[in-house]
């Protein structure tokens, strides 16, 4: 990457619903898939580059992230920049529902970016933690494809470990 | 890796689940193996490299944990609850690659524990056993702690939470002598303050010139956590001295009989604390477990001279101590300009004037426990909450507080856990609670305040504002009816601890009215609730067991309940439900060391039940011939 430019170079970004995006080259680096995607091709910067599998609402909230935690970074790495950072992340978790995080996991891991994918999988997991089969089932949209007689083996076995609620009784 | 179009996207592809799963702890793992086929291989294959296994709220057999336990070179971490294990496991747990280890309630185990531990987890960095060979039967020889000492090269923080009185009585610094150097912190369950003196003291004998000095024992101690017999002079000052790196220290002692002067803690010894001046925090607690007794011999001179040397303390904590007044407690509250966490317990001669002034100070306490301090009134609360940071406020046992310090505690927002036992709160002061500290609040216990209603209930879990509370405590509050459970029900928090206990009008309907509480977000009913104690209610019947099982309370892992109201169906209950722990004579739940610090905390209430007279009558009988003696010694009034 060249230092020596004065002005920012912007990349442009198109989502599945057909919304450009036009980011610095310092955050469109941020996304994995797109800084391997100019280092084989170099000369593709002019035109805008597709992304048929993120929407533009999920594309809008990665790039803030990405923004942020770079601005982050360029503060530094002592214990209170990370803290706040820590705090940023708290923060940005709490505000999205369910969909909305399956949704930029599944976009986070397409474009491979991966502290955020990390993140984001940590914060699924402490969703998900101690909570009901059915639960999890609903949430993942997990199909149960066990028979009768398998299932009531599986639950038996780890019956210690869930805090769930017979299906008979939903 | 594309998955089809944008709109689907309820399906997340096998690998990520995969992923996600490896973040999670080991029993929602085993939950998830549960949703489909695709989930349990992922859940066996993960088994194989899991860094942390914990399982300490419940007490797998063997042949439970044995299947979750396959060779696993990556294991760092593993916490267990060892009630249902013995020696037989040890091939199983004790592991090459751990260096977190804790295994509690290891009653049947012998000995054989430590050695195999140092012969097999030779990385280990934290230790942590508990109880171990408390069993009749088993037995620990010296031999066992050396090799566990010997073997263990890299560790860093060891407790020992059992007797070791029993087996250490000799040799006992060229034992310890074999412990890593890296040691930093030791915690022992139980030992003799004659062993701990000869442990630490410089031991110039006969065969060694007088100019060489033993190489230290224990050189890297940072932290010290003991619990003794006495708390002598002696000690205190070997410790103080032999221990050049000493930034915690915590000293309990129980005496079985009133210390003699030359067997107890005096004026001089509290000098000697902090002898190199890394102290920040410190803690001594005389506890009554066997006995009413305190620290006699200690006053505010002491407590002065200890202040002197101690001006970077950061947290202290004081027990027994009912000769010091407010002029001591005063002097550390000033001298000590980093403290940011006090607790005194039969604090008798405190008073107000010690808060006073305490806005003058610079300090930002977060952390205050003042119990039985009979003299304490709201006055003092008044005083204290001009600390706005504080997190935690325990005020059990101080029964002149009443509802004129509500106010001032309703504005604490950053208030954490507030503990008001015993005080002579009504339901108008605790309304003021209801705006502003109340919806911050995690731990909130009441027990004892024997004027509070159903009212109070109402007015707490009334409201759609979210509330943050998991614990709370109700007990011994005789006008506590299932109207008040109700209310509580009705309000959807979602509690993980209640304890209802002697409240002589809590019956069927509350249980039923718990049973049936949902929790937001999560499908079918369930309360969230972890533990419930309904020792010694009323009003409970044999129908309240119809409710207690499964399905209901899916997440219950406690359960207080009077064995004596039909000892089958409290079987059979305990039979529907394997994982949970049901205690029938009154003990308290939980693993939480915050309600039962002081074993005296049992003695305070006049209704004592059937163990509690147990209890007492077995103390006095075998301590009759002790008593005597100690009563030859007269109390020595000191000048």
């Amino acid at each position: 990457m060249s230092t020596a430019t004065v002005k920012a170079k912007k990349i442009t970004l198109r989502t599945a619903d057909n919304h450009e995006f036009e980011v610095d080259e310092a955050i469109a680096m941020e996304l994995g898939a797109i800084k391997t995607f100019f280092e084989d091709n170099p000369d593709a910067s002019e035109e805008p580059m597709p992304l048929p599998n993120v929407t533009s609402k999920c594309l809008s909230t990665i790039i803030e992230y990405c923004k942020s935690h770079l601005a982050f970074r360029a503060r530094g790495g002592s214990s209170s920049v990370e803290d706040e950072a820590k705090a940023y992340d708290e923060e940005f978790i709490k505000a999205q529902d369910n969909e909305s995080l399956k949704e930029m996991i599944l976009a986070a891991n397409y474009l491979n970016i991966k502290d955020m994918l990390d993140m984001l999988n940590q914060a699924v997991a402490d969703r998900i933690k101690n909570k009901s089969v059915e639960y999890v089932r609903k949430f993942f949209g997990i199909e149960n494809d066990y028979t009768p007689e398998e299932e009531a083996a599986v639950r038996a076995q780890n019956e210690w470990a869930f805090q769930g609620v017979d299906p008979d009784h939903d | 890796m594309a998955s089809g179009n944008v709109e689907s996207l309820d399906q997340l592809p096998m690998a990520l689940l995969a992923t996600i799963m490896t973040k999670l702890d080991i029993s929602s793992i085993c939950s998830l193996a549960v949703t489909c086929r695709n989930c349990n291989s992922c859940a066996s294959h993960i088994l194989s490299f899991l860094p942390n296994f914990h399982i300490l709220d419940i007490s797998p057999s063997m042949e439970l944990i044995k299947p979750l336990l396959p060779p696993n070179p990556y294991l760092k971490s593993l916490k267990l609850d060892c009630c249902q294990l013995n020696d037989s496991s040890v091939e199983l747990l004790l592991r090459p690659s751990l260096q977190e280890l804790c295994l509690r309630n290891c009653a049947d185990f012998s000995g054989k524990l430590l050695s195999e531990i140092g012969s097999r987890c030779k990385d280990v960095r934290s230790l942590y056993l508990g109880s171990v060979a408390e069993k009749s039967g088993r037995a620990i020889h010296t031999s066992d702690l050396k090799e566990l000492l010997s073997g263990c090269t890299q560790l860093e923080a060891i407790s020992l939470m059992f007797d070791i009185s029993l087996f250490l009585r000799h040799n006992v610094a060229r034992i310890w002598a074999l412990a890593s150097e890296k040691l930093t912190s030791l915690e022992v369950g139980y030992v003799s303050s004659v062993t701990v003196t000869e442990l630490l003291s410089p031991n110039v004998g006969p065969h060694q010139c007088l100019n060489q000095v033993r190489p230290s024992i224990l050189p890297g101690i940072h932290k010290l956590s003991l619990f003794v017999d006495y708390i002598t002079d002696t000690m205190v000052g070997t410790i103080s001295k032999g221990l050049v790196l000493l930034t915690h220290l915590e000293l309990r002692d129980a005496p079985l009989i009133e210390p003699r002067v030359t067997f107890d803690l005096t004026n001089s010894g509290l000098q000697q604390i902090n002898h190199h001046g890394r102290l920040k925090h410190l803690s001594l607690v005389r506890s009554q477990e066997f006995l009413i007794t305190y620290f006699k011999r200690v006053n505010d001179l002491g407590v002065l001279l200890m202040a002197d040397e101690c001006e970077n303390i950061e947290s202290i904590c004081l027990g027994g101590f009912c000769r010091v007044t407010d002029t001591g407690f005063k002097t550390i509250l000033h001298s000590c300009s980093n403290l940011y966490k006090l607790k005194v317990s039969h604090g008798s001669q405190l008073t107000d004037l010690v808060f006073h002034d305490i806005a003058a100070t610079s300090l930002s306490l977060t952390h205050v426990s003042l119990r039985w301090c009979n003299l304490l009134t709201n006055q003092a609360i008044r005083s204290l909450v001009c600390n706005i940071g504080l997190k935690v406020l325990d005020l059990r046992s101080c029964k002149n507080l009443g509802d004129e310090a509500l106010p001032a505690i309703g504005s604490l927002c950053e208030l954490k856990t507030l503990l008001l036992d015993g005080s002579d709160i009504t339901d108008v002061g605790i309304a003021n609670l209801r705006y502003g500290v109340f919806s911050s609040l995690v731990s909130l216990s009441v027990r004892g305040c024997k004027k509070l209603t159903d009212k109070c209930l109402s007015v707490l879990f009334n409201g759609s504002s979210k509330l943050e509370l998991q614990e709370l405590d109700l007990s011994n509050l005789p006008n506590l009816s299932d109207n008040g459970v109700l209310a509580l029900a009705k309000s959807q928090v979602p509690i993980s601890e209640l304890r209802m206990r002697h409240c002589p009008l809590i019956g069927d309907t509350s249980v039923m009215a718990l049973a049936s509480m949902r929790v937001d977000g999560d499908r079918g009913h369930g309360s969230s609730l972890r533990l419930l104690d309904l020792y010694n209610c009323g009003g409970i019947t044999q129908l309240s067991f119809r409710w207690l099982k499964k399905p209901y309370f899916p997440r219950l892992r406690w359960l207080g309940v009077t064995g004596s109201v039909n000892r089958d169906i409290v079987d059979a209950l305990a039979r529907n439900r394997p994982f949970m722990h049901v205690a029938c004579c009154g003990e308290e739940l939980g693993t939480d060391p915050l309600n039962n610090l002081d074993g005296s905390y049992v003695h305070n209430y006049e209704e004592l039940d059937e163990l509690e007279q147990w209890l007492q009558e077995g103390e006095g009988e075998s301590g009759e011939e002790e008593m005597e003696d100690a009563d030859d010694d007269a109390d020595v009034l000191f000048e």
